[in-house]
C-alpha cells in the first residue's frame, strides 16, 4: 500500500469513528453477546476447523463417526449465526464447542502418538551414531510438535518436511531387523556382549561405527 | 619657528579639542570663520544664508530685539569641522561682554559625563541657595562607594535584563535575542565585554567620572563584535550553550557581515536606559533641576546661556536634556518662572540627523559648519598656519600677556624667523613665519587631503607630524610623507630617482631609498608642480630648504638649467687622470676579482664565498624586470625571490649549483657582468656611482651600465622562464593545480555552483573560503574528501596564494586588502584547466617544497575525485529508490510534478481532516505546503539526477552535485518518514477506537459489522471440510 492509499484508508477510518461517535444508543447486552461468540470463534472453532481442514487434507486424517456428526452438527449451528447475524443461548453453544474440542484433542492425540511413535524411536537409534544430533533433534521435535492439537498451518508443513528428511537419514543408516533390535537393546541399555553376532560386527565395520560403540562392566 | 620653545610647546598649542587649549593660545590661534551657514527653524523653506561668525554674535547675542527671547541654537558640522572652536569663541566673547544679567555656562566634551553636568551646573555661583540641593549632590555622589569590579557587573546585566525587558521590534528577532542573551551570560564573552577598554569599561568611566575625564563615546563599538573561528572554538570546547555558540557563529558568518553592526546598534540603543538606571538617576531628576536652576536666576533677575559643546558625547542624559533645552520661558510656562534661556548645542551631522526631527520645531536656529570651510580662503588657511606656528614659537607667558592686556589683534606678538629666506605670512601687518612650510607646501598639502579638511585634522595630520620631525627628526625631515602620493608626474619621479640612484651613499641602500622617498616628497608637496630648476631654487623651492632639510647632495646633483635636469657627475669633477697604482682598490674587490678570473681564464670553480657577487646579480634582474609587463605576477616573483633558490649560479659553482633555476655559462658575457657587479659592489658601494676609482682609465660607470643593461635585456626571456618553471601553458603548474585546487575545494564545499566545469567564472574564484559544511547530505567519500582538504587548512593559503598571483600591484606597496585582479590572466589560466578538465600534468614537480606542495595537494585531490564522484551518484541512486517508493513507483517510472503535489495534497487534507475530527497529532500542513510549492523543483532534481552520468567526467559529477541537489531530496524523505509514522500511528489508533466502538455496540449499520468480518473466511474453511 502506497502512502497516498494509506492517508485515504485512514482518513475512511477517522470519518467512520467520527460518525460513530455521534451514534446515540447502542445495544450493549447484543453487544456482548456478539462479543462472546467472536470471542469463541477466534479462539476455538476457527482453529480447530482450520486444523482439521489441514489434517484432513495433508494428512487424510479424518474424525471418528461420532466426532465428526457432533462437529458438523456444531459447524452447522455457526453457520446458522452467521447467517441470521444473531447469537442465540451463547452459553450452551459455548459449552458444546468446549466438549467437542476436548474430545478433539483427545483423538487426535493418541492418532498422532502412534503414527509418529516409529519415526521417533528409530530416530532416537540413529542419533546415536549420527554426527549432527542437533539436526536429529530438530526433526525429531518438528515430528513431535504434530501431537499437539489444534495446529496450524506451519507446524503441518514442518512435519510433512521433518518425515522427509527422517527417511533420509534411515536410508544412510542401513539397518536390517537383527541391527535393529541389537540397536533397540542399546537405546533401552539392555544390550551385552552376547549380542555382538557376527553379522552385529560386519555391520559396525562396513558403516566404520567402530569409534563410536564402547565397552563397559556392570556390576 | 623657534625649536626650542616649540619644544616646550607644541602639545599645549596643538590641543585639537579647542575648548581644552587655554584662553591665550586659543585666541593667539583663532581665524575668523568668514562664512557661517545659517538657517532660522530647520521647518522654514527659506534659503541658508551665508553670514560671518561676528554678523551672528551680533544679530543674536548683543542684539536688544533678541535678548529676551528663548533660543536653542544648533551648531552642526562633521568632527574636526570646528564647532567647538566656535561655540569656545562665542563663549570667550560672551565671558567679556558686559551683560552681566546672563549667566554663561559652557559643558566641554571631556566634562560632559551625566554627573559632571549636573555638577557643573550646581557649581553656578548663583544658585547656591537652589532648594533640594543637598539631595542632588547627593545623587552625584551616588555609587562612588561600590567597588569597579561590582558596578561594571551591575551595568552589564543591566544590558542583559533591558534585552529581556524590551519590545523593539526593528532590530534582532526575538530568537536572536535569547541567543544574544546567552552569549552575553558565556562567562568568556563576558570576560571579552569587562575587559579594559572594552565597552563596558567606557561606559562604567562615563558614568562614574565627575572630574571629565571620560573622553571616550560611552558606546559598544562593532570592533566589540568583531569575533573570529578561534573564540568560537573555545566556546565549543568550554562547552558553552548551544544558543551563544550560534550566536557567536552567526556573528563571524561571511554571509551575516551586518550582525556584528546590527548587535552593536541594537545594544546601543539600550545603553541610554543603562546609564541612567546605573548612575541611579532618571531623566525627570534632570529635568527637575534644570527647571528649578532656572526658576531660581529667575528669582534673582537673571538669564541663563548654556553652551554645550558637543552633545553627541552626552550618552546617558541626551533626550533628558534636550527637552528640558527647549522649554521657553514664556506662553504656557510663564507661571513657572523660568529665566530666559539661551541655549547653543554642538553636535555631529550624523548625530543631529538622528534628533532633528524630533525637535524640528523647537530649533530656533540651524548654524552649520562645513568641511573646508576654512579652505575656501586661502588666505585664511596660510593665517591658520601663521598662527600655530607663531603660537607655538612663543612662550605662554608672553601670549599671556597679550591676552591679559585685551587681546587686541593690533597687540598680537610675533616671534622672530630664524631664517631670512623663509616664506611668512602678513597679519595686521606683522609678519608671520611660516617655516618649515611654504605657501605652495600649505596648498598641496592641504588640497592632498582626502577627506575631512576640518580644522582638527589638519592640525593632526599636517601641522604636527610637520613640525615633530622637524623638532625630533631633522635629518629624516619628510619621512612622513614618503607613503604619500603626490602630484608629480612619472617622468619627473623617474628623474629625480635616477639622481638619487646616482648619488653615493656611505651607509647601507635603506638610507638610499629613503633618501629617495624625502626627495620626492619635496619636490612632490614643497614644490610647484614641475621639475625646473635654476642656481637658486629647484621646483620653485628655494634651494636653502633642502640645505635645511639635509637634502643637500640631491639639490647640488640638480643642475642649475632652467628646463632640464643636468646629471652632475661627482666623482669626475676632478678630471686629472690618477695611475690605476696610486688607486688603493678595496680588499674584497680584489679578492673577487681574482676569483671571477680564474673562474673564467684558468677554468676554476666558482667559489660560494663570492656569493655577494651573485646575489648582487640576482637582486639586479628581480628589481629590474617589469615583472607584471612580461605576465608574471609579483606574488610569483617574491615567493621565488623569498625562497631558498637563487636566480642564479654560474658554471662549476663550487655549492648549491642545484638550488638555482639558472645557471650561467662561463663565457666572456658572463665575465664581463661578474665584473661590472663587483665593481658596483665594491667600488660603488652598491652603486655605479664608484667616486675616485673612476680615475682608473680601465674604469667607466658608462660601459658597466651599458653593459648589464644589454646583458639583461638579451637574456630576459631566459629569466621569466626561469621564474615560470615547469609551465606548459600561460603559468606555472603550480599555479594551475592551486586554482584547480581552490575550484575543487568550493565546490565541495558548495561556496560556487556550477552545473558543469564550463559554467564556471571568474567571479566564482574571487569568493574566499569559507567554514566547511560537513553533514549536508552529502555522500561519505564527499564528505572525507572535505574534511581532509579542510584539516590540512592549506587550501585557505592556496586561496590566499592563488589570488596573490593575479593581483596587479600599483605603485611600490604590497599591502592593502583589496587586490585589483589582472582578469585576462585569471581568465586565460581558468579557460586552460576547464579545457583540460583539471587534468594538469605534474609528473615534473617544482623545485620549489612549498609549490611542489601544492603539486602534491591537488594530486591527492584528484585521486579521489572518482570515488566521490561514484559514492555520491549511488547516494543519489538510492534516495530517488527511497523517495519513489512512497508512490510504490520502481525505478525506472518518471516521478511527475502532479505527482508530488497530489500527495502532498492528500497529506494536507489528511493534516486538515485529523485536526478537524480533534485527532492530536503534529501537524505538517506547512511543511507540505513549502514541498508543494517546491513539487517542480523537486521533480526536476529527481529527473537530472537520473540523467545518465556515464558520459560524464568526474569533474562534472562534482560540479553537478556542487548545488547539494539531494538535500531537497533528503528533506522530502525526512517529511515523508515522519508523514508515515503519523498516518501508521492515527490509523492503528482509529482501529482501536473503533474496535472498541464496536464491542459497546456502536455499529454504522444496525447488524454487528462483525458478522460480516468473518463469514467469508468461514465459508471457505467450511467448503473445504
Amino acid at each position: 500500500m502506497n502512502l497516498a492509499q494509506k492517508i485515504e484508508s485512514c482518513r475512511i477510518l477517522m470519518s467512520e469513528v467520527d460518525s460513530n461517535k455521534s451514534k446515540a444508543t447502542a445495544d450493549l447486552k447484543k453487544s456482548a453477546e456478539n462479543t462472546k461468540f467472536f470471542n469463541l470463534y477466534d479462539e476455538t472453532i476457527s482453529v480447530t476447523l482450520f486444523s482439521y481442514v489441514f489434517v484432513k487434507k495433508i494428512l487424510n486424517y479424518n474424525f471418528s463417526p461420532e466426532i465428526q456428526k457432533e462437529f458438523n452438527s456444531c459447524v452447522d449451528e455457526v453457520s446458522r449465526i452467521l447467517d441470521s447475524k444473531q447469537v442465540l443461548n451463547i452459553g450452551a453453544f459455548n459449552k458444546r464447542i468446549h466438549d467437542i474440542g476436548s474430545r478433539i484433542t483427545s483423538e487426535w492425540t493418541s492418532y498422532s502418538d502412534n503414527a509418529t511413535k516409529d519415526y521417533i524411536e528409530r530416530l532416537g537409534m540413529c542419533r546415536m551414531f549420527f554426527s549432527n544430533k542437533m539436526e536429529v533433534d530438530r526433526i525429531s521435535n518438528a515430528i513431535k510438535a504434530i501431537r499437539k492439537w489444534p495446529l496450524n498451518k506451519k507446524t503441518i508443513e514442518e512435519y510433512i518436511e521433518a518425515k522427509g528428511k527422517a527417511e533420509e537419514i534411515f536410508s544412510k543408516i542401513n539397518f536390517d531387523k537383527e541391527v535393529e533390535a541389537f540397536l533397540k537393546k542399546i537405546y533401552e541399555k539392555s544390550a551385552t556382549m552376547l549380542d555382538l553376532s557376527d553379522h552385529i560386527i560386519n555391520w559396525i565395520k562396513e558403516n566404520k561405527f567402530e569409534g563410536n560403540l564402547m565397552l563397559s562392566i556392570k556390576t | 619657528m623657534n625649536v626650542s620653545i616649540a619644544h616646550k610647546r607644541l602639545n599645549e598649542v596643538l590641543m585639537v579639542d579647542s575648548v581644552n587649549s587655554t584662553q591665550f593660545d586659543f585666541l593667539a590661534t583663532h581665524v575668523p570663520f568668514r562664512t557661517i551657514k545659517i538657517k532660522h527653524g530647520i521647518t522654514t523653506d527659506r534659503d541658508n544664508e551665508s553670514i560671518s561668525e561676528e554678523e551672528i554674535y551680533s544679530r543674536y547675542f548683543e542684539s536688544d530685539d533678541m535678548y529676551n527671547k528663548h533660543q536653542f541654537i544648533v551648531v552642526e558640522g562633521s568632527s574636526g569641522s570646528g564647532k567647538s572652536h566656535f561655540i569656545r569663541w562665542l563663549y570667550a566673547k560672551l565671558s567679556t561682554s558686559e551683560l552681566n544679567k546672563d549667566v554663561v555656562l559652557l559643558i566641554k566634551r571631556n566634562d560632559n559625563t551625566l554627573k559632571s553636568t549636573i555638577k557643573q551646573l550646581l557649581d553656578i555661583p548663583e544658585i547656591k541657595n537652589i532648594k533640594n540641593r543637598e539631595a542632588y549632590e547627593r545623587l552625584v555622589r551616588a555609587n562612588q562607594t561600590i567597588s569597579e569590579k561590582k558596578f561594571k557587573d551591575s551595568i552589564y546585566q543591566s544590558f542583559i535584563v533591558e534585552i529581556k525587558n524590551e519590545d523593539k521590534k526593528d532590530c534582532l528577532t526575538s530568537v536572536q535575542k535569547k541567543n544574544l542573551t546567552t552569549l552575553l551570560t558565556n562567562v568568556l564573552f563576558e570576560a571579552r565585554m569587562l575587559s579594559a577598554g572594552g565597552p563596558i569599561d567606557r561606559i562604567f568611566h562615563k558614568i562614574i567620572s565627575s572630574s571629565g575625564v571620560a573622553t571616550e563615546d560611552a558606546l559598544f563599538h562593532d570592533e566589540d563584535f568583531r569575533l573570529d573561528i578561534d573564540f568560537c572554538e573555545d566556546l565549543r570546547n568550554s562547552g558553552a550553550d548551544k544558543k551563544a555558540i550560534k550566536m557567536a557563529e552567526t556573528l563571524i558568518s561571511e554571509e551575516d557581515s551586518e550582525m556584528e553592526k546590527i548587535v552593536c546598534s541594537y545594544l546601543n540603543s539600550l545603553v541610554e536606559n543603562v546609564i541612567q538606571s546605573c548612575a541611579g538617576i532618571e531623566s525627570g531628576d534632570f529635568q527637575q533641576i534644570f527647571k528649578e536652576i532656572r526658576q531660581e536666576l529667575y528669582s534673582q533677575g537673571k538669564n541663563l546661556i548654556l553652551l554645550i559643546e558637543d552633545i553627541t558625547a552626552f550618552t546617558g542624559i541626551n533626550q533628558a536634556l534636550l527637552s528640558s533645552l527647549e522649554i521657553e520661558h514664556t506662553g504656557l510656562y510663564e507661571d513657572e518662572h523660568l529665566c530666559r534661556l539661551l541655549s547653543v548645542v554642538g553636535t555631529t551631522s550624523e548625530y543631529y540627523r538622528q534628533f532633528r526631527d524630533n525637535y524640528r520645531d523647537r530649533i530656533t536656529m540651524q548654524i552649520t559648519i562645513e568641511d573646508g570651510a576654512i579652505g575656501n580662503y586661502l588666505d585664511d588657511l596660510y593665517q591658520f598656519f601663521a598662527k600655530y606656528l607663531n603660537a607655538m614659537s612663543l612662550e605662554s607667558s608672553t601670549l599671556n600677556e597679550w591676552y591679559k592686556a585685551g587681546a587686541m589683534n593690533s597687540d598680537y606678538p610675533v616671534h622672530r624667523g630664524e631664517f631670512s629666506w623663509s616664506e611668512s605670512y602678513t597679519f595686521e601687518g606683522k609678519k608671520l613665519d611660516l617655516f618649515p612650510f611654504t605657501r605652495q607646501a600649505i596648498k598641496n598639502l592641504y588640497f592632498g587631503m582626502k577627506e575631512h579638511k576640518t580644522p582638527r585634522y589638519i592640525l593632526r595630520h599636517i601641522i604636527e607630524p610637520t613640525v615633530t620631525e622637524i623638532l625630533y627628526d631633522k635629518k629624516h625631515f619628510l619621512r612622513f610623507l614618503c607613503n604619500k602620493q603626490s602630484n608629480l608626474n612619472s617622468m619627473d619621479a623617474g628623474k629625480i630617482m635616477s639622481i638619487v640612484n646616482n648619488m653615493s651613499f656611505a651607509d647601507n641602500s635603506e638610507d638610499k631609498e629613503l633618501y629617495k622617498s624625502r626627495a620626492l616628497a619635496m619636490i612632490g608637496f614643497w614644490g610647484n608642480g614641475t621639475f625646473n630648476s635654476d642656481d637658486k631654487s629647484i621646483a620653485g623651492i628655494p634651494r636653502e630648504y633642502f640645505k635645511e632639510f639635509n637634502l643637500a647632495e640631491f639639490a647640488n646633483s640638480v643642475g642649475a638649467s632652467n628646463s632640464s635636469v643636468s646629471f652632475v657627475d661627482t666623482s669626475s669633477s676632478d678630471n686629472s687622470v690618477v695611475k690605476p697604482d696610486k688607486l688603493q682598490f678595496p680588499q674584497k674587490y680584489i679578492d673577487t676579482e681574482k676569483t671571477i678570473s680564474d673562474w673564467h681564464y684558468n677554468n676554476k670553480p666558482f667559489f660560494s664565498s663570492r656569493g655577494e657577487v651573485r646575489d648582487a646579480v640576482c637582486a639586479f634582474v628581480f628589481a629590474s624586470i617589469n615583472w607584471q609587463q612580461a605576465g608574471i605576477p609579483l606574488k610569483l616573483k617574491e615567493s621565488v625571490e623569498s625562497s631558498n633558490y637563487k636566480l642564479v649560479a654560474f658554471e662549476r659553482q663550487d655549492r648549491a649549483i642545484e638550488r638555482a633555476l639558472l645557471i650561467l655559462k662561463d663565457t666572456d658575457e658572463t665575465y664581463n657582468v661578474l665584473c661590472c657587479f663587483n665593481r658596483w659592489l665594491y667600488l660603488g658601494n652598491k652603486s655605479w656611482n664608484y667616486g675616485e676609482y673612476c680615475k682608473d682609465p680601465t674604469i667607466s660607470v658608462g660601459n658597466d651600465i651599458y653593459t648589464v643593461t644589454v646583458w639583461l635585456e638579451k637574456h630576459k626571456r631566459e629569466f621569466i622562464d626561469a621564474i615560470l618553471g615547469n609551465a606548459y601553458g600561460v603559468l606555472p603548474n603550480y599555479i594551475k593545480c592551486g586554482m584547480a585546487m581552490d575550484i575543487c575545494a568550493k565546490l565541495l564545499n558548495n561556496d560556487i555552483e556550477c552545473h558543469r566545469l564550463s559554467d564556471l567564472s571568474v567571479n566564482n574564484l574571487t569568493i574566499s573560503n569559507k567554514t566547511k559544511k560537513i553533514g549536508i547530505g552529502h555522500s561519505g567519500a564527499w564528505d572525507d574528501l572535505l574534511n581532509s582538504i579542510y584539516d590540512a587548512k592549506e587550501i585557505f593559503s592556496v586561496h590566499d596564494f592563488i589570488i596573490g598571483c593575479f593581483n596587479i600591484i600599483q605603485g611600490v606597496g604590497a599591502g592593502g586588502s583589496k587586490c585589483i585582479l589582472k582578469y585576462s590572466l585569471v581568465d586565460e589560466l581558468l579557460r586552460e584547466i576547464k579545457k583540460n578538465r583539471l587534468v594538469i600534468d605534474v609528473s615534473e614537480k617544482s623545485k620549489f617544497p612549498a609549490f611542489a606542495t601544492i603539486e602534491k595537494g591537488y594530486e591527492d585531490i584528484k585521486g579521489k575525485l572518482g570515488i566521490v564522484a561514484k559514492s555520491e551518484l549511488e547516494l543519489a541512486k538510492n534516495k530517488i529508490r527511497e523517495l519513489l517508493a512512497y508512490w510504490e513507483f520502481d525505478e525506472n517510472c518518471e516521478l511527475e510534478e502532479s505527482d508530488i503535489r497530489d500527495l502532498l495534497n492528500d497529506i494536507k487534507n489528511f493534516y486538515n481532516e485529523a485536526e478537524q475530527y480533534g485527532i492530536t497529532v503534529q501537524s505538517r500542513k506547512n511543511e507540505a505546503e513549502q514541498f508543494r510549492l517546491k513539487a517542480g523543483e523537486i521533480a526536476r532534481t529527481i529527473k537530472n539526477l537520473s540523467e545518465d552520468y556515464t558520459s560524464c567526467d568526474d569533474i562534472d559529477i562534482i560540479c553537478a552535485f556542487s548545488s547539494n541537489p539531494t538535500k531537497i531530496l533528503n528533506d522530502l524523505i525526512a517529511f515523508l518518514i515522519n508523514v508515515n509514522n503519523d498516518v501508521e500511528n492515527v490509523s492503528s489508533r482509529m482501529q482501536e477506537e473503533k474496535n472498541a466502538q464496536i464491542r459497546k455496540g456502536v455499529w454504522s449499520s444496525d447488524v454487528d459489522p462483525r458478522f460480516a468480518s468473518v463469514v467469508d473466511s468461514f465459508n471457505v474453511l467450511k467448503g473445504e471440510m
